[in-house]
């Protein structure tokens, strides 16, 4: 089976861009394999009659709790005169995860179709460490599409090569039956050289993924998404105040 | 009677006596005792229990053993009012007892205002990955006195506060990310382009090496041996040992792979007449 999203029953396989999913019945349980190039996970499942899979939010990999922002690299970068304003979509490539289709918050899986890497925005010695999404390049790699709006409100012309921004400013939708996925809007508007990024609404009338609880994230991976709002964030508004 | 046995019961019957007179004050002092014992011991627990939430966990343990300390002596002070012993002699004796003690205790007053100076300035806290004095491993407690540290081979390091805060400290845990540089040398014989290819790679497709700051490959020297590239990249503070050890190691395998030798130190010896021998 293509890797779309959505429901897997036992007995199909599943691939997707070099990762590739067997779900079989053995006895009471299911027995879950998934390989990539370069990892294997396998989980013995009791309790759970089908898998869904879906786009993961980026934080999980490559390891979870270092990191608890985003960093969204936009190639070739937009010139923005005085005044003047755009709104793209940038395409990068997500992380899966596999969720029990009998509910239950805990993912069963996390994986990713490339090697996923982090990035330093600002200096390495105060920086923001956060996960560096990969422009997607065509094909059939699972994609999300964010939706930016960037505003130039300053004086003189800016050049905005990435956005930064908190991972709680990301919710991702998504549609069973493709691999593709979008998120809400991400709003930018540049002033006196920083950047304010805000977290813009979503009317695309797409699924929104299966999540773990903030609580739930915070007690397990000691990722404190609560506390990633006060950081650099002034009244929900992240300041990117260490260059464009 | 023997006089062992002449003394003991003089000293049985002296006892008893002056605890006769005296038992309602040993029992006020043992409930006294008590009761402050058990108030600071609470106050002690509930101090660090909500501290913690707010203020960092060592200056949390501290203030709260503080306090404990200061319940201790507001006991001892009342036992001795239990006992109408008079407070004026003791201070003014304590005084003298202080000059002395002062004198004898430099080295001892010396650690505690480091102990102080170390919780204002705040070079290290308790779990940072440090070196100090030579000593590298993580800090586990930092008290009023003294510094532990459990170096990196499990063996628990007690350092003086006043050593701490005059020594040159390195902690590993205060930057976003840390660099890893090798230093990798090839033959003269190898293809240095595709050595930076091949190095290059095995960095992009490690995780925990970053994007940003990107990596550096770099010719830096052509040694007696081989030719030595530098290999620079940065990883998350906190994983750096690790994204160290595995880009090493997977460095030397795709090196071998790619038939890039990396040489044995050696030398060329010309003996003398060589050339007119042809």
């Amino acid at each position: 089976m293509k890797g779309v999203y959505g429901p897997l029953e036992p007995g199909v396989e599943w691939s997707i861009g070099g990762c590739r999913i067997n779900l079989e019945v053995d006895g009471e349980t299911l027995k879950y394999l998934r390989s990539c190039v370069g990892s294997r996970l396998e989980r013995v499942l009791k309790g759970v009659s089908k898998i869904i899979i879906h786009p993961a939010p980026p934080l999980y990999l490559p390891v979870p709790g270092l990191f608890s922002h985003v960093y969204i690299p936009i190639s070739p970068p937009i010139y923005l005169n005085p005044g003047g304003s755009i709104s793209v979509k940038v395409d990068v490539i997500t992380d899966l995860a596999v969720s029990p289709g009998d509910g239950g918050q805990r993912y069963i899986d996390i994986f990713s179709v490339s090697t996923p890497k982090m990035a330093v925005y600002g200096g390495a010695a105060d920086g923001i460490l956060a996960r560096y999404l990969y422009k997607y390049s065509g094909g059939d790699l699972p994609r999300l599409s964010i939706p930016i709006h960037l505003a130039n409100e300053d004086d003189d012309a800016v050049t905005v090569s990435k956005v930064v921004l908190p991972i709680t400013y990301l919710d991702i939708y998504y549609k069973p039956g493709e691999n593709y996925s979008e998120s809400n809007e991400v709003i930018v508007k540049v002033n006196s050289g920083v950047a304010e990024v805000s977290k813009g609404g979503y009317n695309g009338g797409l699924e929104p993924i299966p999540r773990e609880t903030t609580e739930s994230l915070t007690s397990r991976l000691g990722l404190d998404l609560a506390g990633v709002r006060k950081f650099l964030t002034v009244d929900d508004v992240f300041l990117m105040d260490r260059g464009l | 009677m023997e006089l062992y046995k002449y003394i003991l019961l003089i000293s049985f019957e002296a006892f008893n006596e002056w605890y006769q007179v005296n038992s309602p004050k040993i029992i006020a002092s043992l409930v006294t005792l008590t009761f402050f014992l058990v108030f600071g011991y609470i106050l002690k627990q509930l101090t660090y229990r909500y501290g913690v939430r707010v203020i960092p966990k060592d200056i949390a343990r501290s203030i709260s053993n503080t306090i404990f300390y200061f319940f201790l002596i507001l006991a001892g002070f009342s036992i001795l009012n239990i006992f109408d012993i008079d407070l004026t002699g003791m201070l003014i004796a304590g005084g003298i007892a202080g000059i002395i003690l002062g004198f004898a205790s430099q080295t001892v007053v010396s650690n505690l205002m480091s102990g102080i100076f170390l919780y204002i300035d705040r070079p290290v806290k308790e779990g940072d990955p440090v070196e100090v004095e030579g000593v590298g491993g993580r800090i586990v407690d930092i008290g009023f006195l003294s510094t532990r540290i459990v170096s990196w081979d499990g063996v628990l390091h007690r350092l003086p506060n006043d050593k701490v805060f005059t020594s040159l400290i390195k902690n590993f845990s205060r930057t976003t990310a840390r660099r890893v540089e090798y230093r990798i040398g090839i033959s003269y014989k190898s293809d240095v382009k595709l050595a930076k290819e091949v190095i290059l790679k095995v960095i992009n497709e490690e995780p925990l090496a970053l994007i940003e700051p990107g990596p550096q490959v770099f010719v830096s020297e052509f040694g007696d041996s081989a030719i030595i590239l530098n290999v620079r990249f940065w990883a998350p503070t906190p994983k750096w040992f690790d994204a160290k050890m595995r880009v090493l190691e997977n460095i030397k395998y795709a090196l071998d792979e790619a038939g890039i030798e990396i040489p044995y130190p050696q030398r060329v010896v010309w003996l003398k007449g060589d050339k007119e021998r042809g």
